[in-house]
Formats: structure tokens, C-alpha cells, sequence
């Protein structure tokens, strides 16, 4: 393997580490933000405008920063029913389409929500929560997790190897 | 313009194609949906493809899957669990057949603290099935009673296809998760006539030397296990305790009952960081998968709209003429068919935007009907071949067959039809509890 082949791979893995452990923060701050706003309702009678707004960006945001980490190590739901019945052969055949689809599809989906995300930008959306923010601050991950997913795929397909990302 | 018929028999024959060849199902969806807006709506549709991406990941309601799914993690990473275990076991006296009534306990417990079904029929194959087998009891009686048992979790609040069958329905999620409360505390009731009957008729499936062993707890050894059990219901009451008294919306008491499982493991000293870190990843993980599937199917919704598919199918069943019950007999009997053979989240995604105005113009109940269909939904994980409850099963119980575990089941599922067929002859059975909302 190339020099730059491996600068690219370790920055590859170095993003999916980065997005597993967001995932993670994600979920703690989506954790935290409802239990403050259960007590500050309930006890204090006084209602935060920002936890439900928090608690949608956090989720998206986690859903696509641990997109990666899932696709690099196989977590998918799939129905392996076919697959795992025909010869071997034949099942590294069809893993290989997967493996193409999921690259090519993948990238597709990031192109698209890339090209939304510079219109958000230009135009200046803002979400529409009680709290607005520029909607691509959130959106920006759904990139990030398409991206980095569809060269996981492409790595399933041409390196063989089992890739330690955590 | 395409027509409604060749996009629904198309767009159905390419996603089921592309799930039977092993494809991830969020990437059937992401293919078959990018298709269907190249074919119907053409580029322009890809910014609303971005959008639903969006809408669905920021949908707020579908925390609680991550959040109940992070509750389940803690309690069994904690090992909390197994305290809450040895208590039931010491409350049950000596009974012929104590070892299945057990499970189906610890089933109907462990439904309302965890939302999965898969992680119930593992933990309790892993845990009570070799004491079972070593007992001499009959392995596929037990086998049919944790899976059917495991099956209660989706139903009994927590649960995670709840919530996720209510927001595809837009049906009110406090509604739908404690309607599960009466029908899952009737089916376990009705699997334990079934495991008693059959003790009864065939003694041979019960060890008499059983109840000795470990049915014998004296009085302060029973009030011991009832103290231990305290916190598990405060956990229970974190999370169904405050939807019933308007304290917490349904993704909220998910949120408490996080706190709750915490509090409890710090109460029994087994809260670390490194704990606490491995459930909070896997609970992120388990709910990536789930909700990657939700966020690229969306679009299904407004492609069936944007044909005129929805309002096609509406009056192509109104032609058929039947009535309300064979109508409800085939909208139950379609996806447990299916759900033999595809994922039970790839068949909701599909199903629920196709069903919901054809049980809106039957004039069904909402949470009265979709509970059912849920049932139906759960039902289809232990249904042979493909049930995903029975793999997770077989995963941890290396010694039955694969057929030994699809024998085990059919009785239950014959079981879980009766009590269908009993909330559809009495729908106060679903709604009694959802209406005091």
C-alpha cells in the first residue's frame, strides 16, 4: 500500500473514531437535556425553550456521527437469509454488488445533502425550533456520516482486512 | 407520470430483490427510494430527500429509542439484572413446572424495564436455559416459553417498535405504549395456563424433584427479594409512572428511566465509567441501525402521495367490498406472513404508510388497531424461518437445533393468535388503560 494510500486510510479511520465518540456525547447530551427540563418543568416550574430543540440536532447528529462506525464494522440490519445459503463464491459476488451499491449509493446521498447543505448556507436557513440556529450546523453531519460510510463500503470492497476503529 | 400499480409492484419488486440478496436494509431504501425520485419526481427531488433525511433524525419522539435502548443496556451491562432474577425466582413456590412459570415471569418483568425482544431471549437463554436443561425439563417447552416470553418486551412498555409504529402512524406514542400494558399481562397469563395444562397432562415435562431445589425461600428470604426488587419499580414507575401522570412526554420518561436504571446500579455498586461509556455506545450503535432505516425510508410516504398510490389503494379496497373483520384479518395476516421472511422494521416502513388511511376509511380504533399489528409485528420474530428473536435465541443456546427451536415456538404462536383473536372480540382489553390518558 502507497504512502498516501495509508495517510488517506488513518485519516479515514481517525474521522469514523471521531464520530463514534460524538455518537456517544450525542446521546448523553440528548440523556441530559430531557432529564433538565423534566426537573426544571416539574420542580421549578420553569420550562427550558432550547431542551427540545437540543434533543433533535443532538439526534441527528449522533445517528450520522456513529453512521460510520457501524457501516466499518458491519452492524447493519440485513436479511442474510440468501447469502448465507449459497455457495461461497456466489456470496462473495453478491457481497462485492453490496459492497459497489453501498459505495456509490452512499456517495450519491452525501452529494445531495452536501448540495443542500451550500444552499442552506448561501441562503441562510435557520432550523425551526424556539431557539433558531443555521440549519446546516446540524445537517452538515448527515453529510459527514454519508461520506465516510460510502468509503467504508469501498473498503469492504477492496481491502481485506478487519479494521480496528475504537 | 408513472402509473400507481407499476410504482408499487416496481418499487416493491426492487426493494425486496435488493433486500433478499443481503443488501443492508437502510441501503435497499436508500437505493429504491433515490430511484423512485429519479423515476417520479426527477432531480428537483432530491432536495426533499436531504430534507426527510433531516426531518426524521430531529424527530424528537424517536429519542426514546435510543434512550430506552440505553435503559436495557445499563441494567443488563450492570449486571443489576441478575439481582432482579434471583428475586423472582425466590418469590415462586414449589409448583410442578415452577421452571417455565419463571421465565414467563421474568419475561413479563423484564418487558417492563427493556424494549427488545432480542435482548430478553438472549439474556434469559443465556442465564436460565442450562439450569432448565440440567433439571431434566422438556428443553423445546422451555425454548417456546422464553421466546415467548422475550416477545412480551415489545409490548409491555418499553417499547421500542411503539414508538416507532406510532410515529409512522402519527398515532399518540403515550397512547400506544400503555395500551401494551393489559394485553401483555393477558398473554403471559395465557402462556401460563398453557405451560400449567400441559405440565398437568404430560408430568414427564417437569422433574418432581424441582421445587426443592430452589422454590423452598423462607418468609424473610421473600421479603429480602421483595426489598431487592424496589428499585427495578421505581425504574417501572420512572417511565410508565409519569406518562400516566402527565409529569413526562413518552421520549422524557425514557430520559428519567435512563436515570432511574443508574440509580439503580449505583444502588447495588455496579456503576463504572467504563460501563457506563460501552452502554451508551451500544445503545448509540443499536439505535444507528434503526433509525438510519427510518431516516431513508421517509420518502416512501410522499412517493406513494406523489403517484397517487395512497388514494389508488384506498378505492381499490373499497371495490373489494369486504367488511371490517375480514378486512382486519388481512392487514394482520400480511405482514405476519411477511415478517417470516423480512425484517420487521423494513416490513413497518413499507406497510404502516399503506395501511393508515385503509384503517382510517374502515373506521378502526388507531391505537386499538396498530397494537394489534404490533403484536402481529412481534409475533413475527419467533415465526419460523426467519424470526429474528429465535436466531438471537439459537445464538445462545448452541445445544437445541434450529428445528428443535422452530418446533418450540409453534404452540406459542398459536397462543399468541388466541389472544389476538380475544383483544379483537374485546377491544377494552387495548383501550381500557390508553383512554384514562
Amino acid at each position: 500500500m502507497t504512502r498516501p494510500a495509508r495517510i488517506l486510510l488513518t485519516l479515514h479511520d481517525g474521522a469514523t473514531r471521531v464520530g463514534y465518540l460524538g455518537g456517544v456525547a450525542a446521546l448523553a447530551l440528548v440523556t441530559a437535556s430531557y432529564v433538565f427540563e423534566v426537573a426544571a418543568r416539574y420542580f421549578f416550574n420553569a420550562p427550558t425553550t432550547w431542551a427540545s430543540d437540543l434533543v433533535g440536532y443532538s439526534l441527528c447528529a449522533g445517528v450520522f456521527l456513529m453512521l460510520p462506525y457501524v457501516t466499518a464494522t458491519r452492524g447493519h440490519v440485513a436479511v442474510t437469509l440468501v447469502i448465507d445459503a449459497v455457495p461461497s463464491r456466489f456470496a462473495a459476488l453478491l457481497h462485492a454488488v453490496i459492497n459497489i451499491l453501498g459505495f456509490a449509493f452512499c456517495l450519491f446521498a452525501a452529494w445531495i445533502s452536501y448540495s443542500e447543505n451550500v444552499r442552506q448556507i448561501t441562503r441562510g436557513v435557520l432550523t425551526l425550533g424556539n431557539d433558531p440556529i443555521p440549519k446546516w450546523w446540524v445537517s452538515i453531519f448527515i453529510t459527514f456520516g454519508l461520506l465516510a460510510a460510502a468509503f467504508h463500503f469501498l473498503r469492504h470492497l477492496l481491502v481485506r482486512e478487519e479494521r480496528p476503529v475504537q | 407520470m408513472i402509473a400507481w400499480y407499476e410504482f408499487l409492484g416496481a418499487g416493491g419488486l426492487v426493494l425486496f430483490a435488493l433486500f433478499l440478496t443481503g443488501a443492508p436494509i437502510f441501503l435497499s431504501f436508500l437505493i429504491a427510494i433515490l430511484l423512485g425520485i429519479a423515476v417520479v419526481i426527477g432531480p428537483a427531488g432530491y432536495a426533499m430527500f436531504a430534507n426527510s433525511l433531516y426531518e426524521t433524525t430531529t424527530t424528537t419522539s424517536l429519542a426514546s429509542i435510543p434512550l430506552f435502548i440505553l435503559m436495557g443496556e445499563l441494567l443488563f451491562r450492570s449486571g443489576t439484572i441478575d439481582i432482579l432474577f434471583s428475586s423472582v425466582d425466590s418469590l415462586i413456590g414449589k409448583i410442578r413446572g415452577r421452571q417455565y412459570v419463571l421465565v414467563i415471569v421474568l419475561s413479563a418483568v423484564f418487558g417492563a424495564l427493556s424494549g427488545s425482544a432480542m435482548a430478553v431471549a438472549a439474556m434469559l437463554g443465556r442465564s436460565a436455559m442450562p439450569g432448565i436443561i440440567s433439571r431434566g425439563y422438556d428443553p423445546k417447552l422451555a425454548a417456546g416459553s422464553i421466546l415467548a416470553g422475550a416477545s412480551l418486551a415489545p409490548i409491555i412498555p418499553p417499547s421500542i417498535l411503539a414508538i416507532i409504529v406510532g410515529t409512522l402512524a402519527e398515532v399518540s406514542i403515550a397512547k400506544l405504549l400503555i395500551a401494551g400494558v393489559l394485553p401483555g399481562l393477558m398473554l403471559a397469563g395465557i402462556f401460563l395456563v398453557y405451560i400449567l395444562v400441559m405440565v398437568r397432562i404430560y408430568p414427564e415435562k417437569s422433574p418432581l424433584a424441582d421445587g426443592g431445589e430452589t422454590g423452598g425461600a423462607s418468609a424473610a428470604e421473600k421479603a429480602m427479594a421483595v426489598a431487592k426488587m424496589l428499585p427495578f419499580l421505581l425504574i417501572i414507575f420512572m417511565v410508565m409512572g409519569l406518562i400516566m401522570l402527565g409529569i413526562a412526554t413518552p421520549s422524557e420518561s425514557a430520559a428519567t428511566g435512563v436515570v432511574g436504571a443508574l440509580l439503580t446500579a449505583a444502588f447495588y455498586r455496579k456503576l463504572s465509567w467504563k460501563m457506563l461509556f460501552e452502554a451508551t455506545a451500544a445503545a448509540m450503535a443499536v439505535s444507528c441501525m434503526i433509525l438510519i432505516i427510518m431516516a431513508t425510508s421517509k420518502m416512501f410516504t410522499q412517493l406513494l402521495a406523489f403517484t397517487g398510490s395512497t388514494s389508488a389503494l384506498i378505492s381499490a379496497v373499497s371495490d373489494l367490498g369486504f367488511g371490517p373483520l375480514p378486512m382486519l384479518i388481512i392487514m394482520l395476516a400480511v405482514p405476519f406472513f411477511l415478517c417470516m421472511f423480512v425484517d420487521q422494521i423494513a416490513i413497518m416502513l413499507v406497510i404502516i404508510p399503506l395501511f393508515e388511511p385503509i384503517m382510517q376509511s374502515l373506521g378502526f380504533d388507531p391505537v386499538w388497531f396498530w397494537l394489534l399489528f404490533l403484536i402481529n409485528m412481534t409475533l413475527g420474530g419467533i415465526t419460523p424461518p426467519l424470526g429474528y428473536t429465535l436466531f438471537a435465541f439459537k445464538g445462545v443456546v448452541p445445544e437445541l437445533t434450529l428445528q428443535q427451536v422452530f418446533g418450540a415456538c409453534w404452540p406459542f404462536v398459536g397462543l399468541f393468535v388466541l389472544g389476538v383473536a380475544l383483544m379483537v372480540a374485546f377491544p377494552k382489553i387495548v383501550t381500557f388503560l390508553p383512554n384514562l390518558l
